[in-house]
């Protein structure tokens, strides 16, 4: 009971100082400069959708309010946003470390092969027939991921570079297997055998492609954010990516710190190709890199690096591409319109200068602080 | 595969040539990547500067029935792509890596974009390609002749005269020196009076013509019309072959034409009957080569940077 009511009072102060003003302000401004830059975003896509299109009224009509329109079409933005969630906490995990190794692209890929293969080749039943398919996908990313990690910590090998030529290593590898070593000839097609249906996740709602890979992928999130902020190995991570050398000083080791934070992120991301192969695919047939390692990017750049607003942008990302799938399905415009988007968005958002912080506080603080700002503004004291 | 048929394919001219042609647009990457790093930014958007190049290569050499002005626009497509980059970077101080990718994601998304919007399909846009130039007199010796002065792409020729002239660049010139400046140290190159936002858009927009020779070359010289994905990581073989060059751009060239022959073997062995390794392992052996020379080039700066931590590990 003692406990409860200290955790009760933690939790209250917690809230408590998350929601203060000069915190609220600042969520708000960093909210506000989201919006704008998915505004801009928007407006591009309307203007180039106009430019190319037929029938400009009807496409955007699709691509903002198709996903809407049904549970089944929202199922899809649900589906579509489960591996981007994935991608994103593994992307928050590795630019909080002070990385940027791309290898959760080849980790999506890797998971989702040897999960495959695993479902396929073990014949497991019940519950271990999902758990052991993904642990297999999960490991066997981390194994490959922790060779760029470990040779950046260790060499300096730039490991944004090292790890798109693992990428498409693990891509032709995979390629190979599926259309000459585990090829099943009856599928016409250079793909796996079919996944059995025990290793199949199960739908959640009716009508709808939404499996209980969304459940996992949030608790996934919610795991992330109390490792981030919530532990110690979290806070040596966060440490590492801030300033390395400061980290260094103080006795974290640092190489460490990083080769953690990296392998964890390309973890999550093969998990996540796992559960997107076991969710929605009857077998394994990528030939070509599934693009989330980027996406992921994006996703994590929109929350801020911060796991718990992850999802929301994996929504929001899932959103445009159901409606652009949509919008494509239905009328003339291609879907790579919502690359356009997404190129916008994350320039925007990741730039320091535009609406920056600094230059909401000023507008606010002008209309309406004016006379807290203008007492310390100016003052030599503020060095002193 | 004997050992016999291994062997002659090295002897082979059209391998050489081969070579020549796989090389030109991983130097120009490469090139490219060099003049940004010089300027102390790490240009990720090299790729998607070759992407919106071949791109727009082919769609300008079939609209002009020109090839010649399709490589202008070509280049002006990748200008632009610096352009943007530079604006996202300096302007708006974005993170390099982040613009890069997001430069990569747009060229990428808006390539198959105007593609499908012109051609109904997602695929491929026919180009003009250029005409190869025989050289007169040269091309008559043997081998030599067969190999760099028969059938070759004038812009195989640009790329060895770019290499001098980035090195010109850096070593002759007023901009190439503030470029290394700025690159060295923003701040002091600031407190000198050199405008360190406006050398830095130069060197991206030098960078992202460079960019788009690459990526003109690819759809109107290597083939004759725009495939999407057709650049397949060329922009960042380059990347690689510059860091392994270590900022000289002669060396950095020879990493491109080394990687470019790794790619040139891997498609030749293919075209071998005899030749047992199926061609999907093949393909990784640019970016496995691309890799281990990656590695080995930290690994020997690593021992040259801390000696004494190398000794030790020797003797442990």
């Amino acid at each position: 009971m003692k406990r409860l009511s200290a955790f009760v009072s933690r939790l209250c102060s917690w809230f408590k100082s998350q929601f203060t003003s000069r915190h609220l302000l600042t969520a708000l401004i960093e909210g506000g400069r989201t919006l704008i830059a998915i505004l801009i975003a928007y407006l591009v896509a309307f203007a180039v959708i106009g430019f190319v299109s037929d029938d400009p009224e009807m496409a955007i009509r699709w691509f903002v309010f198709g996903p809407l329109s049904s549970p089944t079409e929202f199922g899809e933005v649900l589906k579509n946003a489960t591996p981007l969630l994935f991608a994103g906490i593994a992307a928050c995990l590795i630019i909080k470390g002070g990385n940027f190794n791309m290898f959760t692209e080849g980790a999506f890929y890797a998971g989702g092969l040897i999960a495959a293969l695993a479902a396929i080749y073990f014949d497991l039943s019940g519950i271990l027939a999902i758990i052991i398919p993904l642990a297999c996908g999960t490991l066997a990313a981390m194994l490959i991921g922790y060779i760029p990690a470990k040779l950046k910590a260790k060499y300096e090998v730039n490991e944004f570079v090292s790890s798109i030529m693992f990428n498409f290593i693990v891509m032709w590898i995979g390629v190979w297997l599926i259309s000459n070593v585990v090829i099943d000839v009856t599928s016409g097609d250079n793909a796996t055998a079919p996944i059995p249906d025990a290793s199949r996740l199960r739908i959640l709602f009716e009508n709808t492609n939404v499996t209980t890979g969304l459940l996992i992928a949030l608790g996934v999130a919610v795991v992330a954010y109390l490792y981030m902020f919530r532990t110690r190995f979290g806070f040596r991570l966060r440490m590492t990516g801030d300033n390395k050398a400061f980290a260094r000083s103080v006795g974290i080791d640092v190489g460490r710190a990083g080769v953690s934070s990296q392998i964890l992120g390309i973890g999550v991301a093969g998990l996540g190709g796992g559960l997107a192969i076991l969710a929605n695919y009857h077998r394994f047939n990528w030939k070509t890199l599934p693009g989330f390692g980027f996406d992921g990017f994006m996703v994590a750049i929109i929350a801020k690096n911060r796991p718990l607003l992850v999802p929301f942008a994996a929504l929001f990302i899932g959103y445009l591409r159901s409606g652009a799938d949509l919008m494509a399905f239905n009328t003339d415009v291609a879907q790579e319109v919502v690359q356009i988007i997404q190129g916008l968005i994350l320039i925007l958002v990741a730039s320091e200068a535009f609406f920056s912080s600094a230059w909401f506080r000023g507008v606010i603080a002008k209309r309406m602080f004016r006379r807290k700002q203008l007492a310390p503004v100016g003052g030599v004291d503020d060095h002193a | 595969m004997t050992m016999r048929e291994f062997l002659q394919l090295f002897a082979t001219p059209e391998f050489y040539a081969m070579i020549l042609q796989l090389a030109t647009p991983l130097v120009f990457a490469a090139l490219a990547a060099l003049v940004s790093n010089k300027a102390g930014v790490l240009n990720i958007g090299i790729e998607g500067a070759m992407v919106s190049a071949a791109l727009a290569a082919a769609l300008f050499s079939t609209l002009t029935g020109s090839a010649m002005l399709g490589v202008l626009a070509g280049v002006f497509a990748g200008i632009l792509m610096g352009l943007f980059f530079a604006f996202c970077t300096v302007r708006l101080r974005t993170n390099h890596i982040l613009v890069g990718i997001a430069t990569n994601i747009l060229a990428a998304g808006l390539s198959v974009f105007v593609v499908y919007a012109i051609t109904g399909n997602k695929s491929d846009y026919p180009g003009i390609a250029m005409t190869p130039w025989n050289v007169p007199l040269l091309k008559d010796i043997p081998l030599i002749g067969e190999v760099f002065f028969t059938e070759v792409n004038p812009l195989v020729y640009l790329a060895i005269v770019a290499v001098f002239a980035v090195r010109f660049l850096f070593r002759r010139t007023v901009l190439g020196v503030r470029i290394l400046a700025v690159g060295k140290n923003e701040a002091a190159a600031a407190s000198v009076g050199i405008s360190t936002d406006r050398v830095k858009t130069i060197a991206l927009l030098i960078a992202g013509g460079l960019a788009g020779f690459g990526g003109a070359y690819l759809s109107l010289g290597y083939m004759s019309s725009f495939n999407t994905g057709m650049v397949a990581g060329r922009g960042f073989i380059g990347i690689a072959a510059e860091a392994i060059g270590a900022g000289n751009p002669v060396a950095t060239a020879l990493f491109a034409v080394l990687f470019g022959a790794v790619n040139a073997f891997s498609l030749a062995a293919q075209t071998f009957p005899s030749f047992t390794i199926p061609y999907e392992l093949l393909n990784t052996l640019p970016y496995l080569t691309t890799t281990a020379g990656l590695v080995i080039y930290s690994v020997i700066r690593y021992r040259k940077l801390h000696p004494r931590l190398a000794k030790k590990e020797i003797k442990q």
